[in-house]
Order: structure tokens, then sequence, then C-alpha cells
């Protein structure tokens, strides 16, 4: 067998080392991804795994052990060494797409050729043939605020390829895309990692985005508790039922079960929902609390306890819990339905209100006040604050904080929003209307 | 059973960006298994390294602009490197090392002077993606292993 790609040797990590607040990252990690492998990290938020892509991307320098690629352990490498290893040795593809908002697509993707001294021209070129490999090569001269979520995750995808490196790192690629962006990312990694023979390393929480991995490193508190090669077989059907298990040998059934379905239900949400979800999942299951008031929880604003959610999704999510209990379906059914038709992200939700709710406003935002009014919406669809409140920041002038809008704009889409709130909009799926059915 | 020694590689260039860059490509794709890389920043480094047999390169990657201290002044002239490369090519011992040139320089008489006076290439830094370079010392080396 060839040399691995990547080795890593006994690596420890710490964040603010020495001092009081100091958090031991990493614990004694070791492990090999062989060239052309498609690994991926799989574990819970905190586990580790970010920080790992960040030491084998040279993002973050070495502590302790050794991060030997292709047979030479970077972290004895100069500053300057590793800024060329970034250019040319890895490619990173974040979660957030980390484009830059005042370049276009063409020049954010240029940009680390420029690095490397090539000329504009040459650059363009290249840039052109890579945007025309996944389709948006017709988006070259746009702004990344006037793209979707899905066509940023593939300009990031783009510029990661920008000097054909040999490995491709991917943090969380799939957390803000919709099921079939996330499918349409999936599938391009899987077309590098097979056609160009790329190895690609993958960190992600969500465990059917790793169904094209053929090795997985599962992490938890800072240390990998194992190690699997897949072959052939689905990755999701290999783990659906035994992943959360191994990563905490010690949960009972519903206990595991509201782990899995927290990450499900509530895509792109932060660790102190998710935590506070899986608790009250887990009573409801145990049968500790009832229907009325695992209900209520979920439509109860966060600051009084509750989730925040909206009425739709609450609604939505007691409903397939309490099939779970009638044992109308199994929670293998329900994990299986998930996997394959996946929440939208929260963010994607936003994007869709926020575009709904400006149908008929004729003037335009800058990225700013999108930036704004998103926040605005968010805090909002989680009762953080109230119509009232909303109304208010719409209408304040933008020297204020404000959004700027005219007040009967503004009073107009606070209707809207508490409308669709309380009634849904079937042309809205994440707002849908509260039916008996499930999605 | 005779074993097939490494090419011979070296890189005369004073920018140490270009030299890094350099390495970290016959690192990252897996020349350093079949070549050994050479690194010299000015030309006098290179006139030894290409005098002594036992340091002498297969292939010299040359950059134009190299300056080099002449007194007390540092002069920048493309005739320097142009006149070491007269010296590889006219020598019987070292006539039969591949020069390239390696320049940020693309003007048409640097390049008609370059292949006046034997080099057998000429490469446009600018233009160069590093998969370009790969594929240049490919076929240089001819036999490099890739990750």
């Amino acid at each position: 067998m060839s040399e691995p790609i990547i080795r890593l040797e006994n690596v420890n990590f710490w964040y603010e080392r020495g001092k009081p607040n100091e958090y031991h990252a990493l614990k004694d990690v070791s492990c090999d991804i062989y060239p052309g492998e498609y690994a991926a990290f799989f574990g819970s938020s905190g586990s580790g795994k970010t920080t790992l892509l960040y030491l084998i991307s040279g993002i973050e320098p070495g502590q302790d052990g050794r991060i030997v690629i292709n047979g030479r352990d970077i972290s004895t490498f100069t500053r300057q060494e590793l800024a060329i290893y970034r250019q040319i040795g890895v490619g990173m593809i974040f979660q957030q797409f980390n484009l830059i908002p005042s370049l276009t697509v063409v020049q954010n993707v240029i940009l680390p050729m420029s690095f490397l001294g090539v000329s504009e021209d040459r650059s363009k070129r290249e840039a052109m043939k890579l945007l025309e490999r996944v389709n948006i090569a017709h988006l070259a001269d746009r702004y990344p605020d006037e793209l979707s979520g899905g066509q940023q995750q593939r300009v990031g995808i783009v510029r990661a390829l920008a000097n054909n490196p040999p490995i491709i790192i991917a943090d969380e690629p799939l957390g803000n895309l919709d099921s079939s962006n996330a499918d349409t990312v999936l599938q391009f990694l899987k077309e590098l990692n097979e056609k160009d023979g790329r190895t690609i390393i993958m960190v992600t929480h969500e465990a059917w985005s790793l169904r094209d991995a053929k090795k997985i490193f599962y992490m938890k508190d800072g240390v990998v508790t194992k190690e699997d090669g897949v072959g052939e077989q689905a990755v999701q059907q290999a783990l659906s039922k035994t992943m959360y298990g191994r990563l905490s040998p010690g949960m009972s059934e519903h206990q595991l079960a509201a782990h899995s379905f927290s990450n499900l239900f509530l895509r792109g949400y932060a660790a102190p929902e998710l935590k506070r979800f899986e608790f009250f999942l887990a009573q409801r299951l145990d049968g500790k609390i009832d229907a009325d008031v695992f209900r209520n929880v979920l439509d109860r604003p966060w600051r009084e306890g509750g989730l925040g959610l909206w009425r739709q999704k609450a609604a939505k999510v007691s409903s397939i819990i309490e099939d779970v209990i009638a044992e109308r379906r199994t929670v293998g059914d329900i994990y299986h339905q998930l996997e394959t038709d996946r929440e939208a992200p929260l963010k994607d939700d936003i994007e869709k209100l926020r575009r709904w709710l400006l149908e008929d406003y004729h003037g335009v935002l800058n990225s700013l006040q999108v930036m704004q009014l998103d926040e605005v919406l968010n805090e909002r669809i989680r009762g953080v604050i109230t119509p009232e409140h909303v109304s208010e920041i719409l209408s304040l002038p933008r020297s204020r904080a404000g959004l700027g809008f005219a007040t009967p704009t503004a009073h107009r889409i606070c209707e809207r929003l508490e409308f669709i709130l309380k009634e849904g909009h079937p042309q809205l799926s994440s707002f849908a209307p509260t039916a008996p059915s499930h999605r | 059973m005779s074993h097939d020694p490494k090419t011979r590689i070296l890189l005369v260039d004073d920018d140490e960006i270009i030299r890094i860059y350099f390495h970290d490509v016959f690192w990252i794709y897996g020349f350093e298994r079949t070549c050994d890389l050479a690194v010299a920043q000015n030309l006098d480094d290179a006139e030894k390294a290409v005098a002594d047999p036992a340091s002498r390169p297969d292939v010299v990657f040359l950059d134009l602009a190299i300056p080099k201290k002449v007194e007390d002044r540092t002069i920048i002239d493309p005739e320097n490197s142009f006149a070491f490369l007269e010296r590889i090519k006219r020598d019987p011992a070292t006539k039969d090392i591949k020069v390239l040139i390696f320049s940020g320089h693309s003007e048409k008489e640097f390049q008609e002077e370059a292949e006046a006076k034997g080099a057998d290439g000429y490469i446009h830094k600018e233009q160069t993606m590093p998969k370009d370079l790969v594929e240049i010392i490919n076929n240089v080396v001819g036999k490099a292993v890739h990750p």
C-alpha cells in the first residue's frame, strides 16, 4: 500500500494554553489518510473535528505531535512555507462559504492564483473553466450577496480548486444548504474524488452527508473513538442505528433518538438550542412531559425557556414525535425520512421568508440592510423580539441602526410576517400551514 | 541490477517565495521520490553547483533577473543569466544540462536571446499555474510520481 498522504501522530491541541480557561481540544489523535481516499471526521460540535482540519490545512500551527503531509511534518514549517502549502497543497471549503463580499465571483476565484504571481488574464481563463464545470460561469460578474446559498457554495468549491490542490478539505460544507443544493455539493465532492483522484476530507455532524465517504473517524471530546472503512456500503445505512451509540455508549435508547433527531430537525441552529431541544425531546419520549407541554416548549420564545420554533415547525415536529410515541412509526422510519427529505436549514428559511415579504417592495436593499433584515426575521421567528420591535426596527432610519423603510412599508412587512407566522403560507414549504399529515 | 539515479534539478532564483513554491510543488506532487531539488539564490552559488561534478544538475530552472554584486553595486541584468547559460552550453562537461529559463519577463527579445544561447525552454512565470509547473517537471523528469 502507498504511504499515507496525511498522517497524524499523537496530536494534541490546546486553546488558551497555560491560562485558567485552558481547553484541551485534541487528545493524542493519531490517524492515516491515504492518497485518493474520501475520509470524514464525524462528531457533534465541540468534538475537535474542525480544529483537526485547521491543523491539517496549516491554518492553525501545530503544538504537540506530528502532522505529516506526504512525508513532511508541517508543524515544523515557517509561516511562509505554510502560506504556500495552503495555496497549492490544500483547498478549503467552508460552511459559511467565506467569500469576499466586495469582490465578484470570478475575482474571488482568482485570488488564490494571484498569490502565486499568475497574471490576471491567465487566472481569469482558468477561473472561467472551473466556474463552467459547476455550471455558474454566467454568474462570474455577480457579487456574492446576489447569489443563493447553493450558488455561493459552488463558488467556494471552485475557489478551493483554483490552484489544483491534491487535497480538498470541507468543513461542514452542507450546513447552510437546502436538500437539493447539498446533494449537488456531495455529488461534486464525489466526482473530485473518483474522477480527479483528489483526497477528500470532510468534517460533519450530519450522518446523511457521509454517504460517499469511504473512511469515517468518529470523534468525541477531542478523541478519535473509532475508525471505520465502509467500502461500498451506503454509509447512512451503516450509521443510522449505531452512530450515536458509538459516540455515546452511556445513553439510553430515548436519549440516543433525541440526540440524533435534534441534529436532523434543527439544521443550522446553535449548540444551546440543540441541547435544549434534545433535553425536552428525551423527556417527552420518556413520558415525563405530555404532548401539549412538549409542543408549547417548542413554540415558546427562547428567553422564556422554549425553543422559539415558529408555530408550523413546532406542530410538525411534535406531530412526528407523537407518531413515534404511539408506535405508528418507528424511530428508524423517521430517521430515514429525515435523512432523505431533509429539513431546510434556518438560514434558508429566513432567506425564503425575506424574499416573500419583499415581493411587492420596489426599492433596493444593500447587502448590510439584507443582513439586518435577516437578523430581525431570525429573532422574531424565535420569539426573541415582539412584532412591535420588528415594526420599530424596520422604520427606524439607517443612521440609528434601523432598516430605513417608510412607515407604511414597515407596517405592511410586519403584518405579512405576523400573518405567515400564525397562519403559514402554502408556497413557502417551511412555513406551510399546520396540517395533520407529515411532509 | 543497477538503480536508476534521481534526476538532479537546480532552481536559480533570488525570490524566496519562488524557491519555497518550487520546494512545495516537489513535495506535494511527490517529485522528491524521483528528483533531488537544489536551490541557489544567486549566480555565484549556481556556478559552483554546476562546476562540481558531485552536485552538477541534470536540469536548471534559471531566473533572468537575478541581482549580482559588482564591486559595491548590486546589478540586475538579464545578461548575467544569459552569460551563465552560455557557459553551461559551451563547456563539453556541462552542455547536456537542460536549461529552462523561468522568468517573469515575457519580452520577445529575451526569448529569442535565450533560444540563440541554447536554452531548452522558456517558461513565463505569470502564465504558469501550479498544474503547468507539474507538467513541465513531469516532462523533464519523465518519471515523477503523483500523490
